[in-house]
C-alpha cells in the first residue's frame, strides 16, 4: 500500500464506528444516564451507560471550568475542559472518587484494569458559547455555522489497550463486542458526544428559563471532533499483522463486490443513493489546508465525472462494479477512486459486514522467524517484498532525510531532520525499507548456503526486519511500500488511513502531520437507534433543519 | 518521579522494550525481550526484578562481548540470555539433543523466547535448566523452579513431552521502586532530549 493512497482513505462498512453503531442496533444496547450531577458553570460529574446482552459498560465523565488560554490541543496540556474514562461495568461511587482523582490528570494520573479507556476534550470556542446562546435565546443555532465546524467538542486523545493502567488489550479480546479493533475506544467516542449535546443544553438552561433545546436534526449534525497529531503515525509500521489484516479485508470487501455478475436494481438503487450522500458530505468538507483543498477540487471534480459516467447506464453488463473500479482508476484522482471503493461496498453489507471478524490480531506472541531458511531464500524475499526500497538510493540525503524519534519532553514520537538535529542515535525502527535494503546490502557478504538463523547470531541488527520478512510471508499487506523517511513524506497520510478505518470523516490537515476530523457526524443518538438505519448516517442527506 | 502503583502488562512490556533498547539492545532483541520479560511477569514471576539485574550486568559489561557468535562459545565470561532464546527460537531444539549454553546470566528470560518453537497444540515444552533451579515453558505457561542463579551460570536446554499448566495469570505487574528507577533510567536514554526547535519541527507547529 503506498502512502499517497493510504492518504486518500475514506470510511467504509468495515470502519471501526459503523460497526459499532450496527452491533449497537442489531443487539438492542440499553443506554442511561445514571447520574448528571453538572453545575450552571458547566463543572461536575456524569455517569452514561450502555448495557449490551452481555453486560455494561459506563463512561465516567467530569466537565471542568478551564480558563480559555490553558485549551490547547497539544499533546503537551495539562488540563482540558472535559476528561472521561469507560468504567468496565457499573462503578460505585468509590470507583467514582477514585477516577476523580486521577482522570482529570490524565497522563499524569492512573486508571485501573476496571476501566478500558482514558480520553479528553475540548471546546469548540468558533461553537461552543454560540450554540448555548443561541439555545438560551429560545432559538436554534445556524444551520451554516455548525457545518462549518461540525462538532462542539474534540477529543485531543483517546487511550486504550493498557495505557496509563488501563486493562489490556488481551483481557478483553475475548468479548464480542471488543473483538473488531478499537471497539472500546469508538464506545467512548460515541457516548461522549451524546454527554456534549447534554451538556450545551444544560448550559443553555442554566442561561434562561426559556432555553430550548437542540432539534433532533440539528442535533445529529454535529459529530465529535478530534484532534491527531503524529502520536499515531507510528502504530501503522509497528503494528503490520493488524495493519495488514485492516487492508486485507477492505481488499477482499472489495474484490467480493467486483465479482457480483449482475447487481439487483435495488443494489443500484442503494449506490446510487449513497453516491448523492457522498456528494452531500464533500459539500460539507471544509479544510484551509492547500493541499486538501487541491484534492478536495479534485474530488468535486471526480464526482461530476462519476455522476456523468453513472449516467451513461453502466450497470448493464458483466461484473459492473469491477468495470467500475477500472473506470475510476483511469478517470479519477485517488480520492475519488477511494471514494468509489467505499461506495461499492454500501449495498454489499450481507456480503462484507462478515469481514470484520477478522480485522483484529493476536499482537500477544512475537511473530516468529524461521532461522532454517537459507539466505538464498532469504535474500530473494527481500528482492520480491522490498522491490520499492531497494530501487532508492538511501545514499542520498532527500531519502533518508527524517528520523522518527521520541521525545524527552512528552514522551510522544517525533519526526525530525537527520541531517540538522542530533537524533539519529534516537531513531525508532520506522523505516522498514531503509532497513529492509540494508539487511539485502549485508548479504551480499555470505553465503547463500548459510542458514538465517547463522546471519543473525552474527547480525542481531538485523533480526527486526526479519520478523517483518516473516510477517509478509503470509500477510501482503503489512507493510507501507515506501520511503517514511523521505523528504517529502506527509505523516498525515499515515494517520489519516488509520483514520479513516475508524470511520472519520471531514479530514482537515492542519499542516504536514496533524489532521482534525469529525467522528459520528450524522449517527443516531442512543434514543434513536432503534428507529435509524445503522449504516446511512455516514454519508448524510441534506436534511432540513426546520 | 512516583512508581506507578503498578502497570498494565502492555505497559510493562513497553517499559521494558525501552529498557533493553536503552542498554543497547538491537531492536530485534528488544521485542524478544520485551516479550519474555511480559510472559515472565503475566505467569506470576519476578520479569521486572530479573530484568533490572540482567540490563545492570549488561550496562558493566560491553553487550556485544556478551552476544558470541556461535551458542559453544565459551569464551565469554557473561552471555545474555535474550540472544541465547532468540538462537533457540530460530535454530529449534531436536527432541534428545540438548544444547549447552556457558555463562549465561537471568537464564529465565531464555525460556519464553525458546517456548516460541512449541506449537500451542503441542503436548511439549523448553526445559531450561542451570545447577540452581528450572524453567518450564510452553507456548501458554511458565514454572519455575529453584533459585535465580547468583552468577553466569551453565544453562542447559531441552525440548521434552511434558505438558505445563499455569496456576494462575496475572494481569498487572506491582514494580518496586528501586526496580522501577533502574527500567526508567536506561529507558529514558531512549528519548531525545528535547528542545523549543526539536518541539516546533517534529510535532508541528500549533
Amino acid at each position: 500500500m503506498r502512502l499517497e493512497r493510504m492518504g486518500s482513505f475514506h470510511q467504509c462498512r468495515l470502519s471501526f464506528m459503523r460497526t459499532l453503531v450496527r452491533r449497537m442496533k442489531a443487539e438492542e444496547w440499553a443506554f442511561e444516564r445514571p447520574r448528571f450531577d453538572i453545575d450552571d458553570r458547566g463543572v461536575g460529574t456524569a455517569l452514561y451507560s450502555a448495557t449490551t446482552p452481555e453486560r455494561t459498560y459506563t463512561l465516567v465523565a467530569f466537565a471542568h471550568d478551564l480558563p480559555d488560554d490553558m485549551r490547547s490541543d497539544r499533546v503537551i496540556a495539562t488540563a482540558w475542559d472535559t476528561t472521561f474514562t469507560l468504567h468496565d461495568g457499573v462503578p460505585t461511587d468509590a470507583d467514582v472518587e477514585r477516577l476523580r482523582a486521577n482522570v482529570p490528570l490524565q497522563e499524569a494520573g492512573r486508571i485501573s484494569s476496571s476501566e478500558l479507556t482514558l480520553a479528553r476534550a475540548n471546546r469548540s470556542v468558533r461553537l461552543w458559547q454560540t450554540v448555548i446562546d443561541e439555545l438560551a435565546a429560545g432559538r436554534q443555532p445556524d444551520v451554516e455555522a455548525i457545518d462549518r465546524v461540525g462538532y462542539l467538542m474534540r477529543t485531543t486523545a483517546v487511550y486504550g489497550s493498557g495505557k496509563f493502567g488501563a486493562a489490556d488489550r488481551q483481557a478483553i479480546a475475548d468479548r464480542d463486542e471488543l473483538l473488531a479493533p478499537f471497539q472500546a475506544e469508538m464506545l467512548t467516542v460515541y457516548l461522549i458526544r451524546t454527554f456534549v449535546i447534554d451538556l450545551v443544553e444544560h448550559l443553555a438552561r442554566a442561561q434562561s428559563e426559556s432555553a430550548v433545546p437542540l432539534r433532533p436534526a440539528l442535533r445529529r449534525r454535529f459529530g465529535i471532533g478530534n484532534s491527531t497529531g503524529l502520536g499515531m503515525a507510528p502504530f501503522v509500521i509497528t503494528h503490520p499483522r493488524l495493519i495488514n489484516n485492516w487492508f486485507e479485508a477492505r481488499e477482499i470487501a472489495l474484490a467480493r463486490v467486483r465479482s457480483v455478475e449482475s447487481p439487483t436494481d435495488d443494489e443500484i438503487a442503494t449506490f446510487g443513493s449513497y453516491l448523492r450522500r457522498a456528494r452531500t458530505s464533500v459539500d460539507l468538507w471544509r479544510s484551509e489546508h492547500p493541499m486538501q483543498l487541491r484534492k478536495l477540487a479534485a474530488l468535486r471534480n471526480d464526482l461530476d465525472l462519476l455522476d456523468a459516467h453513472i449516467a451513461t447506464a453502466p450497470f448493464h453488463v458483466s461484473r459492473p462494479w469491477d468495470s467500475l473500479i477500472d473506470w475510476a482508476h483511469s478517470h479519477l484522482s485517488p480520492e475519488g477512486q477511494e471514494l468509489v471503493v467505499s461506495l461499492v461496498l454500501e449495498p454489499y453489507g450481507h456480503l462484507v459486514d462478515d469481514l470484520v471478524t477478522t480485522m483484529h490480531a493476536d499482537e500477544s506472541m512475537p511473530i516468529r522467524i524461521d532461522g532454517s531458511q537459507s539466505l538464498g531464500s532469504v535474500r530473494a524475499a527481500l528482492a520480491d517484498r522490498y522491490d520499492w526500497a531497494l530501487e532508492i538510493d538511501w545514499d542520498a540525503p532527500d531519502a533518508n532525510a527524517r528520523a522518527w524519534y521520541v521525545s524527552e519532553e512528552k514522551l510522544e514520537p517525533r519526526l525530525g531532520e537527520r541531517h540538522d538535529e542530533p537524533i539519529a542515535d534516537y531513531e525508532q525502527p520506522l523505516q522498514p525499507g531503509r532497513d529492509a535494503a540494508r539487511m539485502y546490502a549485508a548479504l551480499d557478504d555470505w553465503n547463500e548456503q548459510e542458514t538465517l538463523a547463522t546471519f543473525l547470531r552474527h547480525h542481531p541488527e538485523h533480526r527486526h526486519i526479519s520478523r517483518r520478512l516473516s510477517v509478509l510471508t503470509d500477510a501482503p499487506y503489512a507493510e507501507v511500500r515506501d520511503n517514511t523517511i523521505d523528504a517529502e513524506m506527509l505523516p498525515i497520510d499515515l494517520l489519516r488511513a488509520k483514520l479513516s478505518f475508524f470511520g472519520a470523516t471531514h479530514f482537515d490537515p492542519r499542516s504536514d502531520r496533524w489532521v482534525r476530523i469529525n467522528m459520528f457526524k450524522g449517527a443516531p443518538f442512543p434514543h434513536e437507534l432503534a428507529t435509524s438505519d445503522p449504516d446511512g448516517w455516514t454519508y448524510p442527506e441534506l436534511v432540513s433543519a426546520s | 518521579m512516583n512508581t506507578p502503583p503498578d502497570l498494565s502488562l502492555g505497559e510493562f512490556r513497553t517499559l521494558v522494550g525501552k529498557a533493553f533498547r536503552g542498554a543497547g539492545y538491537s531492536w530485534g532483541l528488544t521485542e524478544d525481550a520485551s516479550f519474555s520479560a511480559k510472559r515472565l511477569a503475566e505467569s506470576g514471576l519476578p520479569a521486572a526484578t530479573i530484568v533490572a539485574d540482567l540490563l545492570t550486568t549488561v550496562d558493566a559489561h560491553d553487550l556485544a562481548a556478551m552476544l558470541p557468535a556461535d551458542l559453544d562459545d565459551r569464551d565469554r565470561s557473561v552471555v545474555c540470555p535474550i540472544w541465547v532464546g532468540a538462537c533457540v527460537a530460530d535454530r529449534g531444539v531436536d527432541p534428545g539433543s540438548p544444547l549447552s549454553v556457558a555463562h549465561v546470566v537471568a537464564p529465565q528470560l531464555i525460556a519464553p523466547i525458546a517456548a516460541t518453537r512449541v506449537s500451542p497444540d503441542d503436548d511439549a515444552a523448553v526445559v531450561i535448566e542451570w545447577p540452581e533451579g528450572r524453567c518450564e515453558a510452553n507456548a501458554h505457561a511458565i514454572v519455575l523452579s529453584g533459585r535465580s542463579p547468583e552468577r553466569p551460570c551453565a544453562v542447559r536446554i531441552a525440548r521434552s513431552d511434558i505438558d505445563v499448566e499455569l496456576v494462575s495469570r496475572h494481569d498487572r505487574v506491582v514494580l518496586e521502586h528501586d526496580v522501577h528507577a533502574v527500567l526508567d533510567g536506561f529507558a529514558k536514554r531512549t528519548y531525545a532530549p528535547a528542545t523549543e526547535a526539536s518541539r516546533i519541527a517534529g510535532a508541528g507547529p500549533s
